[in-house]
């Protein structure tokens, strides 16, 4: 099967938590449907279709840290509107903004890993990253963060049963199965709970916890597991969602 | 984070059997609310009269009784319980309006004839004494002081709302309803991520999700179907809830004066391989800790700190610190360190400890509030601590080991050095030591780097340096290091001498420069002689500061807040220089 291998970098980016809005904090690495959203603006999907084009159940994704995860905390001004009404002016106790401290990934880089069901979309996308054109601008979360991105490359990818190997994407629980992550000192293990596979109705049908390492070295699996890794050409392991 | 929460909360609910209405009742015994005012309501074959009013203290034995449960600020309460703002709003806005409230939701909720009579019966002694009722209010919050608040609540026949089973019902009814308004059925829940029968996204759990602005609602601004960007589960909310006051209550922790933060613990792979103390910890609270342990090392304010205790835990658990700030209904993310693991906090406490053996000299031993001292206010006359947002950013990196630049550090030690020597504060002298204490714990951490470099001169101070190193190892902040000292020692005579310090006008307000300090030891030297002070001890100082300044060369490799830090350094560990140079306890000035 071909991967497609492209990175993505930029000075800040911010992929809300779920479960906060007036205190913003991000998680360490676009969700699968985020990074659907980022391969939608590059083919030109609009916003009803690209969950659509780029669901879970017709492509296989895989996500690396490039760097380590740095994330800080900035103050922005969003418009405020409470009570569902916009002032420019100050009026009673209505301000016209509302100051908001939102936390921030600073310089996120990630290596996107795809194949595709669908061969004409996979060539499109393919060609356009390697002509490095995008429909849209890519972002990295909001539109006020761009991102650009570099063609990696197109490899064959094997299937095959982890076996104590080095894996350099992030792993979905779904991996796990009791103790076969091996635990190895100087490494700093990360847990997250990220939505997973959302609907083109923008309703998440599965969230799954992520487990990833802080300065993104890749992770050994054992491999008492009915998932299968990636095996590319190059030697770069990965799972997918 | 939630997921935490969550399992803390179930584990919990199982220890202490927590069901579903203890789970919602809220504890009304909070901060300033210390009393509660009660109207006191006889009922006797269907007629209703008005008792009086009377006060108690509130108790949290008596939660369940109180049965109180917050609801929006605009609307109602979940029972006719509430905190007192102003007697007038809160009687009318939340008691008398939950009477009608109740009344228009009569058939969701389910009310029999028999119940509705009960309500209207009460309803209309209210709504009768409403002009008497709040005068007698009026007065027996009159005679509580400024500073202490009461809940409002009602008696009838002398039982309190929680023994009436009505009451339970209509709670539990009312929060079925809020959550049924934006809510779904068989939805994924984003808590346990399993598909459950009815999903709700009015989750007010931790209050920095809130959807009181549109804007806060991605994928169509609309409220209603805002339970999709955050589905949680009954059994999830309940679990939730219990996490959340449980934590509120025992793992509450004060970091430095002004901050605090809510320890949150995971366990990567489940309590099983967790010691049953560190368990027993995070389920029974601090208190019992603390009383078996003697002696606790601390590294934050708080008498309770179990950071010590946590750290020799393996590595199969971490903690989250995550501090919070209320702004009017919101809640605050002000900073979350996520996955702190057990050997990263044992290495903290390693370098405190190096860090308190080597100032063992100056009984000064490093916690967090002893850096934040240089991390409060931008200018000593605002009112409110304004740089929360630096401080706080040090302390990520030190619980995450990120390296953190000496410079920006030192810019604000000496900020405040400067502040108290220019206005002549006594604290200048614990302000310096807390400065190299506050410095020397980072560099034990090696979040602060300095450039080796190779000692060419031996000196007779060599011991005193070796505390201080790396910090000492440029020939310049030798130099700057002993003149600091010569030049402490000059105003120490200078005092007593004359009563006050006529030399401190030459240092600059410790804005000294390079050039400042080659010129500032001939004056030092030439006072001195003055004072007919310049003895053996102090022209052996004198003579290792040139040695050192000129060896330094020119154009040092230091800022002008690390001159004048190592400057200040020297002056107040100048009884440490004196005791190397008088070793008999000769006089020292």
């Amino acid at each position: 099967m071909k991967i497609l291998v492209f990175d993505i970098w930029s000075d800040f980016g911010h992929f809300r938590k779920y479960y906060t809005t007036s205190s913003p904090l991000t998680f360490s690495f676009p969700p699968p449907p985020t990074v659907a959203g980022m391969l939608g603006a590059i083919i030109g999907s609009n916003k009803e279709s690209y969950l659509r084009d780029f669901s879970l159940d017709n492509m296989r994704l895989g996500i690396q840290l490039i760097n380590p995860v740095r994330k800080i905390r900035l103050g922005i001004n969003l418009i405020n509107t409470k009570d569902n009404y916009w002032k420019p002016v100050h009026k009673k106790k209505h301000a016209p903004r509302t100051p908001i401290r939102t936390e921030f990934l600073h310089n996120p880089a990630f290596r996107i890993y795809i194949h595709h069901q669908d061969d004409a979309l996979f060539t499109k996308l393919a060609n356009l990253v390697k002509r490095h054109y995008a429909h849209y601008t890519l972002s990295m979360g909001l539109s006020e963060l761009l991102a650009d991105f570099r063609w990696v490359g197109l490899y064959e990818g094997q299937l095959r049963p982890p076996n104590l190997d080095e894996l350099v994407s992030v792993i979905p629980e779904k991996y796990f199965k009791g103790d076969n992550l091996i635990l190895e000192t100087e490494r700093r293990y990360f847990k997250e709970r990220i939505p997973v596979y959302m609907t083109p109705e923008r309703i998440v049908e599965s969230y799954d916890n992520v487990i990833w390492e802080a300065e993104g070295k890749p992770l050994r699996l054992g491999n008492r597991t009915k998932e299968q890794i990636i095996v590319l050409e190059n030697g770069d392991k990965i799972c997918y969602f | 984070m939630l997921s935490t929460v969550k399992e803390l909360g179930e584990l919990i609910s199982n220890q202490n059997r927590i069901g579903k209405l203890a789970s919602l009742v809220e504890n009304p015994k909070v901060k300033s609310y210390l009393h509660a005012i009660i109207i006191e309501i006889n009922i006797d074959s269907g007629e209703g009269v008005l008792k009086g009013v009377s006060l108690e203290e509130l108790s949290d034995r008596k939660k369940m009784l109180y049965l109180y449960r917050s609801g929006s600020s605009r609307g109602t309460d979940l029972t006719p319980v509430a905190k007192i703002t102003e007697v007038e709003k809160t009687f009318n806005n939340k008691i008398l309006a939950w009477f009608k409230y109740v009344e228009d939701k009569k058939k969701p909720l389910k009310l029999t004839t028999e119940d509705l009579n009960f309500l209207r019966i009460i309803w209309k002694i209210l709504q009768e004494s409403n002009k008497d009722l709040l005068n007698d209010l009026n007065t027996k919050l009159g005679t509580l002081s400024k500073e202490e608040n009461a809940i409002l609540t009602i008696k009838i026949n002398n039982k309190y709302i929680g023994e009436f089973e009505l009451f339970s019902r209509i709670l539990l009814g009312l929060e079925s309803l809020k959550d049924d308004s934006i809510g779904e059925s068989n939805k994924v829940c984003s808590v346990c991520g399993k598909r459950q029968e009815k999903v709700s996204g009015n989750i007010n759990t931790f209050k920095f999700y809130t959807i009181d602005k549109p804007g806060f609602i991605v994928g169509g601004f609309n409220e209603k179907l805002s339970w999709r960007n955050f589905p949680v589960c009954q059994d999830c909310k309940l679990a939730l809830e219990t996490g959340r006051e449980f934590i509120e209550s025992k793992l509450n922790f004060k970091f430095v004066y002004g901050l605090n933060y809510f320890l949150l613990p995971k366990f990567l792979l489940g309590t099983s391989t967790i010691s049953k103390e560190i368990i027993d910890y995070f389920t029974d609270g601090p208190k019992k800790i603390s009383m078996a342990n003697d002696i606790v090392k601390r590294i934050t304010a708080d008498e309770q700190d179990i950071l010590a205790l946590l750290s020799s835990e393996n590595d199969v658990m971490t903690i989250q610190f995550l501090f919070m700030r209320g702004e009017q209904s919101a809640e605050r993310i002000l900073l979350l360190i996520e996955d702190v693991y057990p050997s990263m906090l044992r290495k903290i406490f390693d370098a405190k400890e190096k860090t308190d053996y080597t100032w063992r000299c100056v009984e000064r031993e490093f916690n967090f509030g002893i850096l934040r001292k240089f991390f409060i206010k931008s200018d000593e006359n605002k009112h409110d601590p304004d740089l929360d947002k630096y401080f706080l950013q040090i302390v990520e990196d030190v619980f995450r080991l990120r390296t953190i630049e000496k410079h920006f550090v030192l810019k604000f030690i000496m900020k405040k050095i400067r502040y108290d020597f220019n206005n002549e504060y006594e604290s200048f002298h614990w302000t310096v030591l807390d400065g190299i204490v506050s410095l020397t714990f980072l560099i034990k951490l090696s979040l602060v780097s300095y450039k080796e470099v190779k000692n060419v001169i031996k000196s007779q101070f060599d011991d005193v340096f070796a505390n201080i190193a790396p910090m000492l190892t440029e020939s310049a902040a030798k130099g700057i290091f002993l003149l600091g000292a010569l030049t402490k020692l000059l105003l120490n005579k200078q005092y007593v001498d004359r009563g006050n310090e006529p030399f401190a006008k030459q240092l600059k307000g410790l804005r000294l420069t390079e050039r400042d300090i080659r010129g500032l030891l001939p004056k030092v030297q030439n006072k001195l002689i003055e004072y007919e002070s310049f003895d053996k001890g102090k022209r052996q100082m004198a003579e290792e500061i040139s040695l050192h300044l000129l060896s330094a060369g020119e154009n040092w490799p230091l800022t002008l807040d690390e001159i004048n830090f190592y400057f200040a350094t020297g002056m107040n560990l100048a009884n440490l220089i004196a005791k190397t140079i008088y070793p008999k306890k000769e006089e020292a000035v």
